[in-house]
């Protein structure tokens, strides 16, 4: 099924309340594009000509309106990762920096940073193979610093310490907002989206009071810095995982206008709460993507479109999260199909209800 | 004058259930002394304060940090207790193996089940994060364990757990040990397809879980 609008002419026409050929979708695989091309998960993620290749044969076959990408934003705090072939790599060494080892870290300039260049070449590439042809719009992976912390201390350790000493916690969450707040400024006048996961504060693991304590002031200090950056507030999208149930209104209060959240919750109450606040992105399950049928898919994708389109705000269906590496192709293309089908607008009630 | 046993399991019971390690020390070594059993000491007030403090996270009193952090105080009353376990006390329990599975290092939600398993009187070996399908059956079949509990936090590594359950097979072993899974993308259905024995979708219920099918 053919699109009749450009990813921009939608989402400029549903910004601004005009017609739209269907609903903007927010469905890049992320690290599955590798799948694609025959290609470690290292080479994708080390090698610029692999991941561009990777991402450009993706988008050849499901034509996304959103593709990601990040670019380090320099931040470097000692922690280190292992990075196996084809698999995911894990933290093997946390750090336990001194109130004042915090205070006197800084971040280097993202723009010059060589550890940034890669990053910056992939994004020229994509706007020039995507963006510059009116396809898919390009979107930064900016982490928030709760989860920052969190991973860099280990998460354990790091949520003993809002019990026994959350000044500390303060100090160190707030560092880390200051900075990355500082290390975005280098994309400043891009034309891009930003994905901003926060999987540590998550409802899973928080109470609503520790979030709002905590995380949230911190979270919402990035994001705004991001949407004053950005071309318009709504191309910042939190993402947070597990059970967020409690986390609703104070995720919304960040000034979030896009709340990207896991399939473990649901999301018709997320939308009777929090949608005429928010647009809803996803929320597709990666279980789904990888042990259902075809047909599966599809039914969770009306189920997605269905359950968020009570809000004023109108949902951008897609992943909850990333697809398994090992999910069928099929299904990839099953729910490329399903979301140009079923978000097609205006939204058909009767053909969104359960096969 | 010195405490009762029945003031020192409180003793012990509080200090986990208020997360005072210092507490959980002193009270330990108040058993020792007045040659209460380990085995009981640590079952009815160590693991005591830990099933409180389970029951306040099923009422979303306390979460995670709570617990984390009752469960150093536990630890710390079991390391002075562990030396004066009774050796048939110790033979006498169903064991778990417990682990995370490879490519995955959120171990909390696994040290969460691990802890409250072993406060409902479970013999846990614990094999960490980033764990190989083949190290689970190894361990189960050298220790004689009667569960597996696998867990993930990421939706790319629950591919290996029915790993897990082919190496069982292979070895002969599935119809002994019991295999468990948990974990923020698992559900229901997905035990079903990689036939499992059973899923849980918090700590609490995973120990329910494991006393069901180990009796199963």
């Amino acid at each position: 099924m053919q699109d009749e609008m450009t990813p921009r002419q939608r989402k400029k026409a549903f910004r601004e309340g005009r017609d739209i050929d269907r609903l903007p979708t927010w469905a890049f695989p992320q690290d599955y594009c590798s799948r694609l091309i025959g290609a470690t998960l290292r080479e994708y993620m080390t090698d610029t000509k692999t991941f561009l290749k990777g991402v450009l044969t993706a988008d050849a076959r499901w034509d996304f309106d959103v593709v990601e990408m990040m670019i380090p934003l320099g931040i470097d705090l000692g922690v280190e990762r292992s990075m196996p072939e084809d698999d995911y790599g894990v933290v093997t060494k946390t750090i336990d920096p001194t109130e004042k080892e915090i205070e006197s870290w800084g971040v280097e300039d993202v723009r010059t940073n060589p550890a940034a260049q890669p990053g910056w070449e992939r994004l020229e590439a994509l706007q020039d193979a995507l963006a510059a042809k009116d396809r898919a719009e390009i979107s930064l992976m900016v982490s928030m610093p709760f989860t920052t912390a969190a991973m860099s201390l280990g998460t354990d350790k790091f949520l003993k310490k809002l019990i026994r000493d959350p000044d500390y916690v303060h100090l160190i969450v707030g560092k880390l907002a200051d900075m990355i707040v500082q290390a975005v400024q280098a994309f400043k006048g891009l034309d891009v989206l930003y994905w901003c996961p926060d999987p540590v504060a998550s409802g899973s693991m928080l109470s609503l009071a520790q979030y709002r304590t905590f995380a949230q002031p911190y979270t919402a200090k990035v994001l705004h810095a991001l949407q004053e950056i950005a071309p318009h507030p709504d191309h910042v999208n939190l993402h947070m995982c597990g059970n967020t149930t409690r986390l609703w209104e104070a995720m919304a209060d960040t000034g979030a206008l896009l709340m990207n959240i896991d399939e473990t919750i649901d999301f018709a109450d997320a939308s009777r709460r929090v949608g005429d606040r928010v647009h809803l992105v996803g929320n597709v399950a990666p279980m789904t993507m990888l042990i259902g049928s075809e047909q599966d898919v599809i039914e969770d994708v009306k189920r997605s479109i269905r359950d968020a389109a009570g809000g004023k705000a109108l949902p951008i269906p897609g992943f909850a999260d990333s697809p398994p590496l090992k999910s069928p192709v099929e299904n990839h293309d099953a729910l490329h199909r399903a979301l140009r089908e079923y978000a097609k607008w205006p939204l058909d009630e009767e053909r969104l209800t359960p096969a | 004058m010195s405490e009762s046993k029945q003031e020192i399991f409180k003793g012990l019971s509080d200090a986990v259930f208020e997360f005072e390690e210092d507490e959980a020390v002193a009270y330990a070594h108040k058993a020792v002394d007045a040659g209460i059993d380990a085995t009981e000491a640590i079952e009815s007030g160590l693991a005591d304060g830990m099933q409180r403090a389970g029951v306040l996270y099923e009422e979303e009193e306390y979460f995670i940090s709570e617990l984390l952090l009752c469960a150093d105080a536990l630890n710390a009353g079991v390391e002075v207790l562990k030396p004066h376990i009774r050796t048939s006390d110790k033979d006498a329990k169903t064991k778990v193996v417990i682990g995370v599975i490879e490519g995955d290092t959120h171990d909390i939600g696994k040290n969460l089940v691990r802890i409250l398993t072993e406060a409902g009187g479970y013999e846990v070996l614990d094999l960490g994060r980033d764990v190989k399908p083949e190290a689970f059956v190894e361990t189960a079949a050298a220790e004689g364990a009667d569960v597996i509990a696998l867990s993930t936090l990421m939706t790319t590594t629950m591919v290996g757990m029915p790993k897990v359950i082919e190496l069982l097979k292979e070895r002969g072993l599935r119809d002994r040990v019991k295999v468990v899974v948990g974990g923020g993308p698992i559900s229901q259905g997905y035990a079903d397809r990689i036939g499992a024995d059973g899923y849980a979708p918090n700590a609490s219920e995973a120990v329910r879980l494991i006393e069901r099918v180990s009796k199963a």
